[in-house]
């Protein structure tokens, strides 16, 4: 049969469909046809003698088809002057729903827009192309031109050098976006609306001239920003609106602060490093993050649940929390010239348990009023191990090596069962009235306890030199305590 | 010309000339036997114009082919990439010897494997992708398998690259070296280097890259090595000869492991942060961490170093180390370890040994060889649970003290083939803690205060059960009394 086929050269097109497709029930029907026309005129019996090769008789129906029309091969629509004319503010405008794609490199002129989408439910796919503005003024790569649009979605390419943002969808709704490297854009690198899916993206020294907002990728509320990347840009890397979600992404080297969230959001599993501002702000839940090297705090916060988080090295506290739960985190190493950059910065109203403070240029843990730090070890901080202002619940810490373990500004404290050692002043130092100091351990430190008058505080059992002899065994031993008092306090 | 295709069923397509042909045949050999078939539509055209009706080549695949004429290579390289843009494979690439299949010198470059196969077939001096001296900054790699280069698969120092759904196999040199910032994405290396002198290693990626879903198996070297910033998510790391996944300052592994490899399992620099990941049957350590680091949700189980091994400031949180060679956890100074197993390790559960000032609470130390708990000054140890430890006959502890100034309060110390608590230093405060079925329950150095010591092992007292009020049967009501049970 092919033979045959191939014998005709002349018949067959040079744009065939065979180019795309191989040998198909459409040619086997052409083949039959010559076969049978070839066998009116030559003689019928010779062929039927190899009617068993099949039946010559065509089926029945008009002729269809039987390879895929090329419309299905891309179904999509290329994005073309043709397909999409631009018009004054746009190379290319997107003005029906559908599924669009790029099909070469754009580079955008002066005063326009690379694509203006300008209706809902639209893909766009770069299909890996690069939409230039080559910093022309007045560029900017695809845009909804500021109208109220619903489910946008681009894909997969390269957006740099506008002289604008980005990607600007910040009219849209439920935009979604994911696979792009957005760069040196003079604006926001991506910028979209409520409830926006921004995945895989990354953008670097973006905004480098847009001023207040600037940031790496901005997005609206309810949004969720996944895997994505914000290096260099001038402003904050990542910034969204209220109940967002940032989860594994990474915010480095930005100008401003790393990544930035409002109210309700989360940032999960996120790395903040060497920004110009604080690390990780604003959002309410903070889990499995590590923020370091930053000009500011590692990560503040208010009305918020931080744990698992790590701290280091940032220029101001490490972790600032007010009327928050903050569990599980390390802060060590926070620097400042003047000595005030503390491991945890409680506000009122905070709960700081089982985490470390380490070798911070402030005091280890400082809080304000109303918290409670439970469980902590707070070790060669510059100052203080703990320090609280009034009305806190100070319980089962460890603060050792410090200028002092602890020390209680306020009244109505309640200072419970800590172990304060080898402070090179004191131990506990109580400097104001009507707190309760019951059950703490001093033990190495120049000097083991400083109580203020007016306050309630168990017996202090001086055990620095019991002069008792060991024991071993399994019997009953008397007391070394010197005091059976449940809220005593004792001296190593 | 060959750029517009056209459906066989379009008038004005190509499919017309060979109906024309057909009914010339038919024409001469039996128009009959065809009029038949006359109903198969109108021939004549639609009127006006005739005008493509579906899409020019370029539309359907506007991508640039890598091959010789669009993509042309040197004496060096079988194909260069020189422009931004985005380009695709067309078939597997066999690289000879003393070549680079491809090399990307341009910024931006988007490039599909499309699923082929890279292959240098073990040939000398081959490389699979390149660039030059890191100028191809946010380029894309993916889809596809590199084989069988006698150097590295993918050699690039270029800046905020990214790879996604790569294999990189039998390579002699890295699967894949990188520069800063780059993301890998379901990049799989296999057996690299192995037949170097060096130890190059799977994946290693410079600061600031983030890794999510990698598997680095069988490779000489390291499994994954990533620099400063790192993030992984879900990777894996085994039976490579060095270590498993090792990261720079500041970086997070979550949700991985790391096993049976010939190194440390995971292993962080300062400020390193392991959330919900395990490392089993590594020649190293399981999880090592410098200062300040934070591993939480973590296992490590059967590693030949230790379990977890943590320096200054570090936490560890909610792990179980088992079955390790040496001790279960370490910790340096100021360190916190709370809410953690430690069962069946050959050395101490919980080794704190050089862990002045650390926190050690509500953990569970079971059947390790040496001591539950090994202790240093200033240490807090509170409500632990250590049972069947010092299982060799060392005279081991549950829990053991060495250094001054420590409070060992409420722990429950079972069964242990030493001492129950052993404080082997001075000014220690010894209060409120339960022994059983020790060896020797308790054993205190001179001048520390603790509370009395009650033996319970011979009580004799009745039952009892109802809502009344009942005395107790502890034989004290010191608030610190020790109790042996």
């Amino acid at each position: 049969m092919n033979a045959l086929i191939t014998s005709i050269p002349a018949a067959e097109p040079v744009d065939s469909p065979r180019e795309i497709a191989g040998p198909t029930r459409a040619d086997a029907e052409l083949n039959r046809r010559l076969v049978t026309g070839i066998a009116g005129a030559a003689g019928i019996a010779l062929l039927a003698s190899r009617a068993f090769a099949g039946p010559l008789d065509p089926p029945p129906g008009p002729i269809t088809a039987s390879t895929k029309p090329l419309s299905e091969i891309e179904p999509r629509t290329a994005i073309n002057a043709a397909n999409t004319p631009g018009d004054a503010t746009a190379v290319f405008v997107i003005s029906q729903p559908g599924s669009y794609y790029l099909t070469a490199n754009l580079t955008v002129p002066a005063g326009k827009a690379g694509i203006r989408v300008a209706a809902s439910d639209v893909r766009v796919d770069l299909n890996g192309f690069v939409l230039s503005g080559n910093a022309a003024a007045g560029t900017s790569g695809i845009t909804d031109s500021g109208v109220a649009l619903t489910d946008i979605s681009v894909h997969d390419g390269v957006i740099r050098a506008m002289s604008g943002i980005g990607v600007n969808l910040g009219a849209t709704r439920r935009s979604l976006i994911d696979e792009l490297r957005v760069h040196d854009n003079a604006g926001t690198g991506v910028l979209t609306g409520h409830a926006a899916r921004i995945t895989g993206v990354r953008a670097d020294v973006n905004a480098a001239t847009q001023g207040a907002g600037a940031a790496g990728i901005r997005s609206g509320d309810a949004s969720q920003i996944l895997r994505c990347t914000a290096k260099g840009n001038t402003g904050v890397g990542i910034v969204v609106g209220t109940d967002a979600l940032v989860e594994s992404c990474i915010a480095s080297q930005n100008t401003g602060n790393g990544i930035e969230g409002f109210s309700y959001g989360k940032v999960l599993r996120c790395i903040a490093y060497d920004n110009g501002g604080h690390g990780i702000v604003s959002a309410s839940v903070v889990g499995s993050c590590n923020s370091s090297d930053n000009t500011l705090r590692g990560i503040y916060v208010s009305s918020a649940s931080v744990e698992g988080c790590a701290a280091r090295s940032n220029g101001a506290h490490g972790i600032s929390a007010g009327a928050s739960t903050v569990t599980e985190c390390t802060s060590a190493l926070s620097i400042s010239a003047g000595n005030s950059a503390h491991g945890y910065d409680l506000g009122a109203s905070s709960n700081l348990t089982d985490s470390t403070a380490y070798n911070n240029a402030g005091h280890g843990i400082s809080a304000s009023q109303s918290s409670r730090i439970e469980g902590c070890t707070s070790r060669r901080n510059a100052i203080l191990g703990i320090a609280v202002a009034g009305s806190c619940s100070v319980v089962e810490n460890n603060c050792s090596d410090n200028i002092t373990g602890i020390q209680v500004a306020g009244a109505s404290n309640r200072i419970e069962g800590n172990l304060c050692g080898g402070g090179t002043n004191f131990g506990i130092q109580v400097v104001a009235a009507y707190n309760l100091i019951v059950r703490n351990t001093c033990s190495s430190n120049v000097i083991n306890w400083s109580i203020y008058f007016n306050c309630p505080y168990g017996p202090v059992v001086d055990r620095t030199n019991p002069a008792v002899s060991g024991m071993s065994g399994n019997g009953t031993v008397a007391s070394t305590m010197a005091s059976t008092d449940f809220h005593a306090n004792f001296s190593l | 010309m060959t750029t517009t295709i056209r459906s066989p069923l379009h008038h004005g397509s190509d499919f017309l000339p060979r109906r024309a042909v057909i009914g010339g045949l038919f024409g001469a050999a039996g128009l009959a036997l065809v009029g038949g078939r006359a109903a198969a539509g109108p021939l004549d055209p639609p009127a006006g114009p005739i005008a493509p009706t579906s899409k020019p080549l370029a539309d359907l695949e506007p991508r640039t082919a890598v091959s010789a004429s669009t993509t042309p290579g040197d004496a060096f390289t079988l194909y260069i990439i020189s422009q931004p843009g985005s380009y695709y494979l067309t078939g597997n690439i066999a690289v000879p010897a003393n070549k680079t299949a491809i090399r990307i010198a341009a910024p931006d470059v988007t490039l599909d494997l499309r699923g082929f196969t890279v292959s240098g077939n073990n040939a000398a001096n081959t490389y699979g992708i390149q660039d030059n001296s890191g100028d191809a900054v946010h380029a894309t790699i993916r889809n596809g398998i590199i084989e069988k280069m006698a150097y590295s698969a993918v050699y690039m120092f270029g800046d905020k690259l990214r790879f996604t759904d790569l294999t990189l196999r039998n390579n002699g040199g890295f699967g894949i070296i990188t520069g800063a910032s780059c993301r890998l994405e379901r990049v799989i290396a296999v057996a690299n280097a192995t037949t170097t002198t060096t130890n190059p290693g799977g994946i290693l990626a410079g600061p600031d890259s983030s890794f999510f879903d990698c598997l680095a198996e069988s490779n000489k070297g390291y499994g994954i090595y990533a620099g400063s910033g790192a993030l992984l998510v879900n990777c894996h790391a085994s039976q490579n000869t060095g270590n498993g996944i090792t990261v720079g300052p500041t970086s997070s592994v979550i949700d991985s492991s790391a096993t049976n490899n010939g190194g440390v399992g995971i292993s962080m620099q300062h400020s390193g942060l392991a959330d919900s990941c395990t490392a089993n049957t590594n020649t190293g350590t399981g999880i090592a961490g410098s200062f300040a680091s934070l591993v939480r949700h973590c296992i490590a189980f059967s590693n030949s170093g230790g379990g977890v091994d943590v320096w200054e400031g570090a936490l560890i949180a909610r792990c179980s180390a088992g079955s390790n060679t040496g001790f279960g956890f370490r910790v340096a100074t100021g360190c916190s370890i709370t809410d953690s197993v430690a069962t069946f390790n050959t050395g101490s559960g919980i080794d704190a040994s050089v862990g002045t000032g650390s926190t050690i609470a509500r953990c569970v130390t079971r059947s390790n060889t040496v001591h539950g708990i090994n202790a240093q000054a200033r240490c807090y140890i509170r409500e632990n649970h250590c049972q069947s430890n010092s299982s060799a006959g060392t005279g081991a502890a549950g829990i053991i003290v060495t250094g001054t100034s420590g409070r060992i309060e409420s722990n429950h110390c079972v069964g242990n083939n030493g001492y129950g608590i052993h404080v082997n230093a001075n000014r220690n405060m010894i209060t409120r803690n339960s022994c059983a079925e020790n060896v020797v329950n308790w054993n205190f150095f001179s001048n520390c205060a603790y509370g009395p010591v009650i033996n319970c092992t011979t009580i004799a007292v009745s039952g009892m059960s109802g809502n009344g009020t009942v005395a107790s049967t502890i034989g004290s009501a010191d608030p610190f009394a020790n109790i042996s049970v």
